[in-house]
């Protein structure tokens, strides 16, 4: 039973990762449309309900299937057809860590929401970005192009160099909630209080390593105002050049599924993941439990769930936001800012929080 | 059981390793020969923590990553150098000091 | 038993992309098999219960140290290699033939080797950093010194500087 539980968990998961790229679309214009003061695409629909123009990514989807799978005949054949594949297996295997729901026993068996829950906690999460570097160094190289292959290197030195503050800035996190793993991050978030009302979020215990990580997970997923590789196909190439069609589509499935799930990640370390500002998965139980009787797990797993969703899709909003409000960076600023400004802040912060740590546990 | 199938697998690869080193010219194929050197012996490693069940073998990993990263850094620094300078990149031309 | 059958078709085809990482003429080809390789580790070290070691293993080796070879390669055209020969003469065959006894000779000793029986425990990442900052703290601080030595060599040998000393310059003697 508890088998079938993984499975059912393993499904929603894949299914929301699948379909956060389509709606992504759709926001990103829209948003970017009323950032802009005009309206967007809301013309297409279906039998003439245009809600809101939610008709054009499924009309983007249907056009992309069916354009023409060109394979040119100058590119290296293995790893030009294995690069897409790279952002999106990453992209989607990086939500598999994020807890959408506390664990719970639901008719006598364990239902744990997380797909993924061993020891290592969410340094998972750091080797999923880590191998989706492949995909734009080898879409680059596969092209045969010397446009592509400058932009997709450049492109993997900037993810490679933002890993480093990324990890460092999540170090405090790791001290000060004393384990790597979602869901004790998520309880210990929802558990307990700072100086009696506020919740303890990471946001409030660890402002500094929000606002660096929040920096380079922009830089992780390559988007304004970092995003010189693909903002190149602007100007002259980018590593994305040679690919068209639903090869194309891969790329930013891949890239979509990996901001969806670093705002899930953003979420439970931040900004108390599943559970609501002041009630705890307990205290739900008891309000759901003489309504509901024993479906009231799972009302409660929805609540959470929702709960999550909606919190990431703050974070996806200030993606779309950022990207529609701030200008390009420059190659040797977008370096610069790496490693001149963002590394030596991320082991400040990390110093000075083992020191406050330190110095409060030795009192 | 599970631990000596592991161990066995860690003696061929080492081996595979140093055939890659002694068989290859190129610079990079001999790099990449010590790579799986280095990894065949963290294989053994990690059969280790199944036996023993202790934090050693993993502490050893990581130290072993840590030099494997030293030296692939240091050995690719020479050969940019050597390919810039010299546009040398094979193990036959690089003769200076035979005697 | 599925456990041990799993990791012997692991295991086998960890030494395959090993061995086609030796043979592969081209050499994107051989990063990307060594890297299929890596992959395949980590999930035997999983199988292991190594589980730091084998998120690390994706982290540091298949993510941040192939990223490195696969930088040079691509920058600096690294030619694919001709297939390095076609007579195979007297010493590559006793090589092989001689290592093939060793291997089967240490096999047989590592197989009716009997292996103590500890308890078993899982082993926590709590423990993993226990043991590292108190028992090995020393290398521990050894090899961040290390790195960072190795940081200053490669930036000083890599430096692209105009007035090396050891430049071949075209009509000038060597070295000066």
């Amino acid at each position: 039973m508890t088998i079938i539980f993984s499975i059912i968990v393993f499904a929603m998961v894949l299914i929301v990762g699948f379909h956060v790229a389509p709606l992504m679309t759709w926001v990103e214009r829209r948003q970017c449309a009323f950032i802009q003061r005009r309206v967007g695409p809301n013309r297409v629909g279906i039998f003439g309900f245009t809600l809101f123009g939610l008709g054009q990514p499924i009309a983007d989807a249907v056009k992309l299937l069916f354009k023409e799978d060109g394979n040119p005949s100058y590119v290296q054949p293995f790893f030009y057809f294995i690069a897409p594949l790279i952002p999106s297996v990453t992209g989607l295997a990086a939500l598999m860590v994020i807890p959408f729901g506390a664990q719970d026993t639901f008719f006598g068996t364990v239902f744990s929401p997380q797909v993924l829950s061993v020891g290592a906690g969410f340094l998972l999460f750091f080797a999923m970005s880590s191998m989706s570097v492949y995909g734009v160094t080898l879409a680059g190289w596969s092209s045969n192009n010397k446009y592509s292959l400058l932009g997709g290197l450049r492109a993997s030195a900037q993810m490679i160099s933002y890993e480093l503050g990324m990890g460092l800035s999540l170090i405090p996190i790791v001290l000060i909630y004393q384990t790597l793993d979602l869901q004790q991050i998520v309880y210990a978030q929802s558990h307990s209080y700072l100086f009696g009302f506020l919740p303890d979020w990471g946001i409030f215990r660890a402002p500094v390593s929000f606002f660096i990580f929040l920096i380079t997970i922009f830089a992780e997923t390559n988007r304004l105002p970092f995003d010189l590789a693909e903002g190149e196909a602007e100007l002259i190439a980018g590593f994305l050049v040679e690919y068209g069609g639903m090869r194309w589509s891969l790329f930013f499935l891949g890239e979509y599924a990996m901001m969806f799930a670093f705002s899930g990640l953003i979420s439970c370390l931040f900004l108390g993941g599943y559970s609501l500002p002041y009630l705890t998965h307990e205290s739900l139980i008891h309000i759901v439990q003489p309504i509901l009787g024993s479906f009231g797990s799972i009302a409660v797993f929805l609540i959470e769930f929702a709960t999550l969703i909606v919190k990431m899709s703050i974070i996806m909003l200030i993606f779309v936001q950022v990207r529609f409000t701030v200008p390009r960076f420059r190659y040797d600023q977008l370096m610069k800012l790496g490693w001149v400004t963002i590394l030596p802040l991320a082991l400040i912060n990390l110093f000075v929080t083992a020191l406050v740590l330190g110095y409060s546990s030795f009192k | 059981m599970d631990a000596k199938i592991c161990i066995i697998c860690g003696l061929i690869l080492f081996f595979v390793g140093f055939f890659a080193l002694l068989y290859r010219k190129n610079i990079i194929f001999m790099m990449l020969g010590i790579e799986m050197m280095l990894n065949a012996a963290n294989l053994v490693f990690a059969a280790g923590t199944q036996i023993y069940h202790n934090a050693d073998g993993q502490i050893m990993i990581f130290f072993i990553m840590a030099i494997a990263a030293c030296e692939a850094a240091v050995g690719l620094a020479m050969l940019i150098w050597l390919s810039r300078n010299r546009k040398i990149m094979d193990t036959d031309h690089l003769t200076l000091l035979r005697g | 038993m599925i456990m041990t059958v799993t990791l012997t078709i692991l295991c086998l085809l960890l030494i395959l992309c090993f061995v086609t990482t030796s043979i592969i003429p081209t050499p994107v080809g051989a990063c990307a098999s060594l890297i299929g390789g890596f992959l395949l580790l980590s999930f035997i070290y999983g199988f292991l219960g190594a589980h730091f070691a084998a998120v690390i293993q994706i982290i540091v080796y298949a993510g941040a140290i192939m990223v490195v070879f696969v930088f040079v390669v691509m920058l600096l055209n690294v030619p694919t290699q001709d297939l390095p020969k076609v007579k195979i003469s007297l010493a590559d065959i006793l090589s092989i033939l001689l290592s093939i006894p060793v291997l089967i000779l240490v096999s047989i000793k590592i197989l009716n080797w009997q292996a103590p029986m500890i308890d078993s425990q899982n082993v926590e990442m709590k423990d993993i950093a226990r043991k590292m900052f108190i028992d090995y703290l020393w290398p521990f601080e050894l090899i961040s010194f290390l790195l960072l030595t190795a940081l200053v060599a490669a930036i000083t040998v890599a430096h692209k500087n105009k007035g090396s000393r050891y430049m071949l310059k075209e009509g000038s003697d060597h070295g000066r």
